[in-house]
C-alpha cells in the first residue's frame, strides 16, 4: 500500500510543531531585551521619583528647661522666609506652631520637648497660639536632610493619572519603559500610582525605605517602590 | 516496507527544539549572573527610622536589655512581613564592645551585612550611649 501521502502529513506536522514551538518561546521570552538596560532604566526612574519628589527639611529639637506650661515664643534666626513650620511632640504627634518672621509660636500644655520642621511644603498651619511667654528653652540640635514629600508625590500621583505621558516626558523615561509607583507607609496607607501591566514578559521592581515629610507637617518612613516593563 | 521519513522529520524536529531549548536556557541563566543584593543598602534607614524614634531611643537608653525585643518587633514589621527570605537579627551594646552576633544563624544563604549606630542620649534616659548593631541575610 502506498504511504506516501501520510509521510508528507508527517512531515508537516513535524514542521508545525517546530514553528509553533520557535513561535511560543519567542512569544514568552524575548531575547533581544536587554536585562541589564531595565535595571538601569529601573533606577533611573526610582531616582527621578526621590530627584523630584523631595524637599529640603530643616529640623530643630528644643528642649524647654522650665517646668512651666503654656505657649511658648521661640526664636530661630536664618531660616528661610519661604519656608513654612510644623512642629510634633517628643512621640511625633503634630503641635500646632506659627511663625512670624524669625519667631515661633509654639502651642503646648506641659510638653518639654519639640521638634520643628520647616520647608516650603509644609501648609501654614490655621489654628491659635496666643501670648506666648518666654520659657526658657534651648536648641538641642538641627539638622538639614532632603526627604521626600508627600505633597510632591501626591502631585506626581495626580499627573500619572492626568496626564501620563506628559509626566514620562517630564521625568526623562524612554517612550519604551513604562512605570508605577507607590508610597507606602507601613500600618497606615498607601498612594499608589499603577497601571495594568502587560500578562506577558518581566517586571522590574526596587524598593527604598525613605524618611517622608508629610502634610500634617510631622515626618515618617515609608517604602518608595517602583516597577517598570 | 512502511515509510519512515515523516517520523524521522519529527523526531529531527523534536531534537531541534531540544537543541534549542538547552541555548536558550543556556543564555537566560548566564544573562542573570547570581549577584547576590547587597543588604548594607537596607540597614542604614531601619537605623536611621530607630534613632528618631524617641520611644526606642528610650528603651535602648534606659533598658538596653528589654530593646533588642522591641527592636526586632520593629524589624518584623520592616522585614519579616515584606522580605520573609531575608533573616534579620539586632544586639544593643556599649560602645567599647564589639557588637556581634551571639551565635551564627544556621540559615545564612551568603553573606551577612551589618551597619551599626551610636544613640548618645535621650530626654528620659539622659546623656548615656549604646551601639545599635543590625545583622541582614538571605536565608539560604
Amino acid at each position: 500500500m502506498e504511504k506516501r501521502g501520510a509521510s508528507n502529513i508527517e512531515f508537516i506536522l513535524a514542521f508545525m510543531l517546530f514553528a509553533g514551538f520557535l513561535v511560543t518561546i519567542l512569544y514568552l521570552y524575548n531575547p533581544t531585551k536587554n536585562l541589564s538596560a531595565m535595571e538601569s532604566s529601573r533606577d533611573y526612574v526610582i531616582n527621578q521619583i526621590i530627584n523630584n519628589a523631595s524637599v529640603e527639611l530643616d529640623s530643630y529639637s528644643i528642649v524647654i528647661t522650665e517646668t512651666a506650661t503654656g505657649n511658648i515664643q521661640i526664636n530661630i534666626e536664618g531660616i528661610d522666609p519661604t519656608k513654612n513650620v510644623g512642629a510634633v511632640d517628643y512621640y511625633g504627634k503634630p503641635m500646632i506652631a506659627i511663625r512670624s518672621g524669625d519667631n515661633i509660636c509654639l502651642a503646648r500644655s506641659a510638653e518639654n520637648f519639640a521638634t520643628l520642621y520647616f520647608s516650603e511644603d509644609l501648609d501654614e498651619i490655621m489654628g491659635s497660639c496666643s501670648s506666648p511667654s518666654s520659657i526658657s528653652y534651648r536648641i538641642a540640635s538641627s539638622i538639614t536632610s532632603e526627604v521626600i514629600s508627600e505633597k510632591r508625590i501626591l502631585l506626581l500621583n495626580n499627573s500619572y493619572y492626568s496626564n501620563y505621558p506628559l509626566l514620562k516626558e517630564q521625568l526623562g523615561i524612554p517612550e519604551s519603559v513604562e512605570f508605577s509607583f507607590s508610597l507606602e507607609f507601613p500600618d497606615v496607607e498607601t498612594i499608589n500610582a499603577e497601571r495594568a501591566k502587560p500578562l506577558r514578559g518581566e517586571v522590574f521592581s526596587e524598593t527604598k525605605l525613605r524618611e517622608v515629610l508629610r502634610k500634617d507637617g510631622s515626618s515618617k518612613f515609608g517604602y518608595l517602590t517602583v516597577q517598570i516593563w | 516496507m512502511v515509510n519512515k521519513k515523516g517520523i524521522i522529520r519529527i523526531i529531527e524536529a523534536s531534537i531541534a527544539i531540544l537543541i534549542i531549548l538547552v541555548v536558550i536556557l543556556t543564555i537566560s541563566l548566564t544573562r542573570r549572573a547570581a549577584t547576590e543584593r547587597d543588604l548594607s543598602e537596607t540597614i542604614t534607614p531601619l537605623l536611621e527610622e530607630i534613632a528618631k524614634n524617641n520611644s526606642m531611643r528610650d528603651e535602648i537608653i534606659t533598658h538596653p536589655e528589654n530593646a533588642n525585643e522591641s527592636i526586632m518587633a520593629f524589624l518584623a514589621t520592616r522585614i519579616k512581613e515584606r522580605e520573609p527570605n531575608i533573616g534579620y537579627n539586632v544586639r544593643v551594646c556599649e560602645i567599647a564592645d564589639v557588637c556581634s552576633l551571639e551565635s551564627y544563624p544556621s540559615d545564612v544563604g551568603g553573606n551577612i551585612y551589618v551597619g551599626s549606630r551610636l544613640i548618645s542620649s535621650s530626654l528620659i534616659g539622659g546623656a548615656e550611649s549604646k551601639r545599635v548593631a543590625i545583622f541582614l541575610w538571605v536565608r539560604g
